[in-house]
């Protein structure tokens, strides 16, 4: 058992890991009443291409995805209705590098959490219900392409990648959807949903000895196949990107464009490269912000509007920073963006004024059950300490500014227009 | 009247957010004025009158978070001016009057200038323009603009384009100390705050307002057939509204069984319309029911392929009629009634919870008792939401389509 505790934070971390390798994460709040829980699996969208006891697997691009929304409809139960009748309100998501499956609810704790082990922990589906759940998800990948945000990020994202699965909708595309098969289902699900590869992590009113318990009884009960060794097998992508440019239509009422700019760090450790995220976003806000007393004048001058907005992304095989707005005159914005980033200020008074941001923001949001408890997994999927992540801002230098500008790399650039 | 303030104080919670309504009566080019007022108060300040002036203030108080908005509540529209920040304690520090002060200075001192305000109706304008660019946002928009009819349900609190540009400074000068004179207001403060400071610092920074009489905010849509309305766009998915009038709103004695009705309908997991539109017959991603509580409207939406429209309407029209005739499944009932009842136990768990429940409660004109409330949800029957959803007609079916597609 390890025990985090933060007094500046006044929260007290315990993870255990059990037998079977699942690694439980409990961090009790008594002077509340809810119950937040989250069973998740750094299998995510990208995951596509593995190595599995020495042999090369890939899948069709949308499969985290799919398998998540069918763990939610056994062939007898329909999950969602269960946490329904208990008064708890559950859902999942698949990110490009995580599924996570959670619920919350007040008072009890041990019906939900037990329904959250259970219905993940097995999967019972059929290729009837294979086939049904193609529809839906089609529908929902229409939904999606027809908000203009969205599309224009994966569309980035696809003139960035050649070959990563960063390039493909965590939804996949009609194609893929369409060949996923109950077969692929089922081997994805023994492959990454075995105990030892998943976490579970739990925000509760209730003392920590209780809930260890209570999962323990659970997993005393079942047994699991051997785990596998699995690796996510590295692809090998060009520093170039794909397309320089790509236009689109929609019939928008005013044109959007992003700009992305692939970076190749060398990975060192998911701490590192979400520091470096962390670092860039305070370089570009230093100048792309209100952070600079400039900004009104970007804006006054029509170069940028109140839409504009920036993200930086780092993972161990990927990394970009991507740059949104809104403009009629697609040129002039970019070369704003370029001149603006071939002079980035950095400046040790806006550096503090960052970090103390920062520090309310991080304590504001351990108030929220649901997000506390999924920072936790997270923590421990990166192998990274829950409250070092949480102060990891507090770290970062002026030198360390300094050096992420040199790190920057704007020569491998893609566009995206969409009108 | 000095401005009345209300006050849930709890220990647990780490932040301190406080939130100041403003209520005028919802009238066209009003509401444009009151959209733009919002965009000119969230932007600069007389005492801060630069945006990294308003930065680097709320930067000092620990990334605190400042809103100005617009919402609609039946017959009136709200000006919310929301600030939250974490509580002083968790970083050694002293601010909380200090935020009083400063949510006083945004309220009193807007920085209203022709540059300010021309930079105001570029943004009202793009983020309406951005809003439409939505499909399913635009069908909503369409239809409650049509199905609301000569109704303040057809206004917009977020503002109207057509008329941005008529709107002068000297307008929205005179319209800012119209609204600071006459509005009715009201504070909320939830956290870790002691309720005589609470008052004490609003006596300080805040000055007098009209008190709030809620007593015309709920009304009941007149009931009104109109003809079904199909729009085309070059769009992929189709969206459908199908509009109601139901005679029900917050303050009617039915409420409760109205609500649990409506969860029943579209709203649960198990809800009807998500099992028999999307789970049973894989016609969509995405299908609701809501009701639009100060106005005696329901409705039911839904995005699809343009081929099922038809399907689609017929299935959810079966699911309300369900719910009329009493074709309900008690273990459904149960469930419906135990998530209401959960997510009023939730409440008191979060500040922003609490701060929703609490300004609902208040212009409902109903005291802040959550047993209450969870009393009454237990105790409806499969009876009583029958009669709650016996005035249900039919208002408005709207669609929108893809330009190449034909209706079935």
């Amino acid at each position: 058992m390890i025990i985090n505790k933060s007094n500046r934070f006044n929260e007290t971390q315990v993870i255990e890991v059990l037998d079977n390798g699942l690694t439980v994460s409990i961090i009790s709040k008594p002077e509340f009443r809810s119950n937040a829980a989250v069973l998740g699996t750094p299998f995510g969208a990208k995951n596509l291409f593995q190595v599995i006891d020495g042999t090369k697997t890939s899948y069709n691009a949308g499969v985290a995805h799919f398998l998540e929304h069918k763990l939610f409809e056994q062939e007898e139960t329909d999950i969602l209705s269960v946490f329904t009748n208990l008064g708890a309100s559950a859902n999942a998501f698949t990110s490009y590098d995580e599924t996570m499956y959670y619920f919350s609810n007040v008072d009890d704790i041990e019906k939900p959490l037990n329904i959250l082990l259970d219905f993940v922990q097995q999967l019972s589906i059929s290729e009837e219900s294979v086939e049904k759940e193609k529809g839906i998800i089609l529908e929902e990948l229409g939904m999606y392409d027809q908000m203009p945000m969205f599309k224009l990020t994966m569309e980035l994202i696809k003139s960035m990648y050649h070959k990563h699965p960063v390039n493909q909708d965590i939804l996949g595309s009609k194609e893929s959807i369409n060949a996923i098969s109950k077969e692929e289902l089922d081997s994805v699900y023994r492959v990454n949903y075995h105990p030892s590869q998943m976490v579970l992590s739990i925000v509760t009113h209730v003392d920590v000895d209780t809930v260890l318990n209570l999962i323990r009884d659970n997993q005393a009960k079942k047994s699991f196949g051997p785990n596998l060794v699995v690796k996510n097998d590295i692809v090998d992508e060009p520093k170039e990107v794909k397309t320089p440019f790509k236009e689109l239509s929609m019939n928008l009422n005013i044109p959007k464009v992003a700009l992305g700019y692939k970076q190749s760090v060398p990975f060192v450790s998911m701490r590192e490269s979400i520091k470096l995220s962390v670092m860039t976003r305070f370089l570009l806000e230093m100048t792309f912000s209100n952070l600079n007393p400039q900004y009104q004048t970007f804006l006054d001058d029509g170069l940028i509007n109140d839409f504009f907005h920036f993200q930086s992304n780092y993972g161990p095989d990927y990394g970009f920073v991507e740059f949104v707005g809104e403009t009629s005159d697609v040129n002039k914005w970019l070369e704003f963006v370029r001149n603006q980033l071939a002079d980035l200020a950095i400046d040790e008074s806006l550096l503090q004024q960052l970090k103390r941001r920062n520090l309310g923001e991080t304590l504001s949001e351990l108030s929220d059950f649901d997000g506390f408890a999924m920072a936790s997994a997270r923590s421990i999927f990166y192998d990274i300490e829950l409250f070092d992540l949480l102060t990891l801002v507090e770290t970062i230098t002026l030198e360390d500014l300094q050096n992420t500008k040199k790190l920057l790399d704007t020569t491998h650039e893609s566009v995206v227009v969409i009108k | 009247m000095k401005l009345s303030v209300t006050t849930y104080s709890d220990k647990k919670f780490k932040n301190v957010v406080m939130s100041l309504h403003l209520f005028i009566p919802f009238k066209k080019l009003d509401n444009t004025k009151l959209a733009l007022l919002a965009q000119l108060c969230d932007d600069r300040n007389e005492k801060y009158p630069t945006k990294s002036d308003m930065l680097k203030k709320l930067d000092n108080m620990y990334g605190a978070n400042l809103s100005v908005r617009t919402l609609g509540f039946g017959q009136y529209q709200s000006l919310e001016f929301r600030l939250s920040s974490i509580h002083e304690q968790y970083v050694q520090d002293n601010f909380i009057e200090e935020e009083f002060a400063f949510l006083s200075d945004i309220v009193y001192q807007p920085l209203l200038s022709e540059e300010t305000l021309r930079e105001a109706k570029q943004n009202l304008k793009d983020k309406l323009l951005r809003q439409v660019e939505k499909p399913n946002s635009y069908a909503m928009n369409q239809a409650l603009s049509i199905g609301g009819q000569s109704s303040s349900l057809a206004i917009s609190a977020n503002g109207s384009l057509e008329e941005i540009d008529e709107i002068t400074l000297e307008d929205i000068n005179d319209f800012h100390k119209e609204v600071i004179q006459h509005a009715m207001a009201h504070l909320f403060v939830v956290g870790d705050v002691k309720q005589d400071e609470v008052e004490i610092w609003t006596s300080r920074y805040f000055r007098e307002h009209r008190p709030l009489d809620v007593s015309e905010f709920a009304y009941f849509l007149e009931s009104n057939s109109l003809e079904d309305v199909i729009e085309t766009k070059p769009i992929q998915q189709a969206s459908l509204v199908m509009m109601y009038t139901s005679n029900r709103n917050v303050k009617h004695p039915l409420y409760y069984a109205y609500r649990v009705g409506v969860a029943i309908l579209g709203q649960l997991p198990t809800s009807y319309l998500f099992q028999e539109v999307r789970e049973k017959n894989s016609l969509c991603y995405s299908v609701h029911a809501s009701s639009i509580n100060f106005d005696g409207v329901l409705y039911m939406n839904t995005q699809l392929a343009a081929k099922n429209l038809g399907k689609a309407q017929d299935l959810m029209a079966l699911q309300l009629n369900r719910i009329i005739t009493g074709d309900i499944d008690s273990s459904l009932l149960d469930g419906a009634k135990l998530m209401l009842k959960n997510t009023l136990l939730s409440v008191g768990e979060s500040e922003y919870s609490t701060l929703s429940y609490g300004v609902q409660s208040k212009l409902i004109g109903r005291v802040f008792d959550i047993d209450k409330a969870i009393d009454a949800y237990e105790t409806v029957t499969i009876s009583d939401i029958v009669e709650a959803f016996k005035d249900v007609t039919p208002l408005l079916m709207y669609q929108l389509k893809g330009e190449d597609h034909d209706y079935q």
